[in-house]
């Protein structure tokens, strides 16, 4: 038996309640415009004693790899939210992708370690839950980077993941649209299975959340 | 927060935990024994979203009473637990695996919905945070329940017999247990008797649909300290290794 994509039920909604729509997270600023940075974040610690500035920090944090998705950085995946330095002590605040990822420890391990082979005397990494991280936080070169390993890259949904479960999809070896969804769960919490009808072959799906 | 308020949001938040630990546990069972292999990675995976819900509910207990999660989830008795009976009972066969996950996703999504507009912005923070997820739980077990309803004459039957034994469970998940009345008046969750009505709106019509029949209401168990008899069996196994040995890291 195949997984169909045959129409699910009406989900249940929040008529009736307090509840506010939902906001889709910003998404994260251009390097540069935006990022949390602590005033004495270029401060020099004295005469030829190399100091860590943010552009440092986020630059070696671009070389910390998903552990899942090893061709993709975490600044790629849009997890880390936000650098603070004081002096040479460095904290990063990040925030998981799927809740249940057990790649988030190996991930706060990573840090750490890169931040001390750094120089930072003191790297810490604090887990935040909001804003919820999104797919669409995913940088074009992050997109890049999934589609050339074989991973389509998820659909921008702007906040409402439930209108991008099934469309928009495009198959990452020939761009084709002609793909069926197999299974909207896959090898991994953030992975869907889909089929290229062109090219009759499977290939997975980065989900949007 | 006074001590009312701090006693009643610890247990409402412990229930939560509870609920989707002991879920993720009977869901995880399938693991390796799934009539396919796709509805085998399925499962997994949705019993590692509970499983992460669960760790998200603990993260804010421990937030309140400084109670290690592993402490919680793998060195407290049954009678320590507030799980519902319906995440309890056996996995069942396949119908009743899939028409649980409808219900408690369904639940789940009537109470995170409104939870994101919670005064206690913690859980408010928690819930925007697992919707999205849970969006893709209700697709994947409505999807079965409908197939099966309107499957074949055995398919059918199957659900159906789900359905008898299950729905007289789902009750408790709308009781409010004592210390509720405090949470819901200071904002902090949601009334149970308007999500219920939500529920039922959205519960009732798509089961008809599958030619369901909803027996009369039967009076199912009320208060979450009054478990089933399988909990124990569950504790047993799910928590044997921890306990075997408190220095085992994994
Ligand atoms: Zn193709």
């Amino acid at each position: 038996m195949k997984i169909s994509p045959s129409p699910p039920a009406p989900l249940p909604q929040g008529e009736g309640s307090q509840i506010p729509p939902y906001q889709s997270p910003p998404l994260p600023l251009p390097a540069g415009e935006g990022r949390t940075v602590s005033p004495v974040s270029t401060r020099s610690w004295g005469e030829g004693d190399a100091h860590l500035t943010d552009d440092i920090v986020w630059a070696a944090l671009a070389e910390v790899m998903d552990p899942e998705i090893p061709v993709l950085s975490l600044v790629d995946l849009g997890v880390i939210r936000a650098v603070y330095l004081a002096g040479d002590q460095v904290t990063v605040t990040m925030t998981p992708t799927f809740s249940g990822c057990p790649a988030l420890v190996e991930m706060q391990r990573l840090i750490k370690e890169r931040l001390q082979a750094l120089g930072a005397s003191e790297a810490t990494v604090n887990v935040v839950l909001a804003p919820p991280w999104s797919s669409d936080w995913i940088n074009a070169e992050g997109r890049r980077k999934l589609k050339a390993f074989g991973l389509a890259p998820p659909p921008v949904h702007g906040g409402d993941v439930q209108i991008m479960l099934f469309d928009t999809v495009t198959c990452p070896r020939c761009d084709s649209d002609d793909v069926t969804v197999r299974n909207t769960f896959g090898s991994t919490l953030c992975r869907a299975i889909y089929y290229c009808n062109r090219c009759q072959d499977a290939f997975e799906q980065f989900k949007p959340l | 927060m006074n001590d009312a308020l701090h006693t009643a949001l610890t247990n409402r938040l412990l229930a939560s935990a509870d609920d989707e630990l002991i879920l993720a546990h009977r869901n995880a069972e399938w693991t390796g024994h799934a009539p396919i292999l796709e509805e085998d990675i399925a499962l997994a995976n949705i019993a590692q979203d509970e499983l992460g819900h669960g760790t998200i509910w603990y993260g804010l207990v421990e937030a309140l009473t400084g109670d290690d999660p592993d402490r919680l989830a793998f060195f407290r008795d049954a009678s320590q637990f507030c799980s519902a009976q319906l995440v309890e009972q056996p996995r069942g066969d396949w119908a009743f695996t899939m028409l649980r996950q409808y219900l408690f996703d369904a639940y789940e999504l009537t109470l995170l919905a409104r939870l994101a507009g919670s005064a206690y912005q913690p859980a408010a923070d928690a819930a925007v945070r697992m919707r999205n997820e849970e969006i893709y739980h209700y697709r994947h077990s409505s999807v079965w329940v409908r197939r099966l309803a309107l499957g074949t004459e055995e398919s059918h039957r199957r659900m159906q017999r789900a359905l008898n034994e299950l729905w007289p469970l789902t009750g408790q998940l709308f009781s409010a247990q004592p210390g509720d009345e405090i949470l819901m008046a200071a904002g902090y969750w949601p009334d149970f008797d308007e999500m219920k009505q939500s529920w039922m709106s959205v519960v009732m019509p798509f089961l008809e649909q599958g030619e369901l029949v909803v027996s009369d209401l039967v009076d199912g168990p009320v208060d979450r300290s009054e478990h089933s008899g399988h909990l124990n069996g569950l504790l047993a196994d799910m928590q044997m290794v921890a306990r075997a040995d408190r220095e085992a890291v994994w």
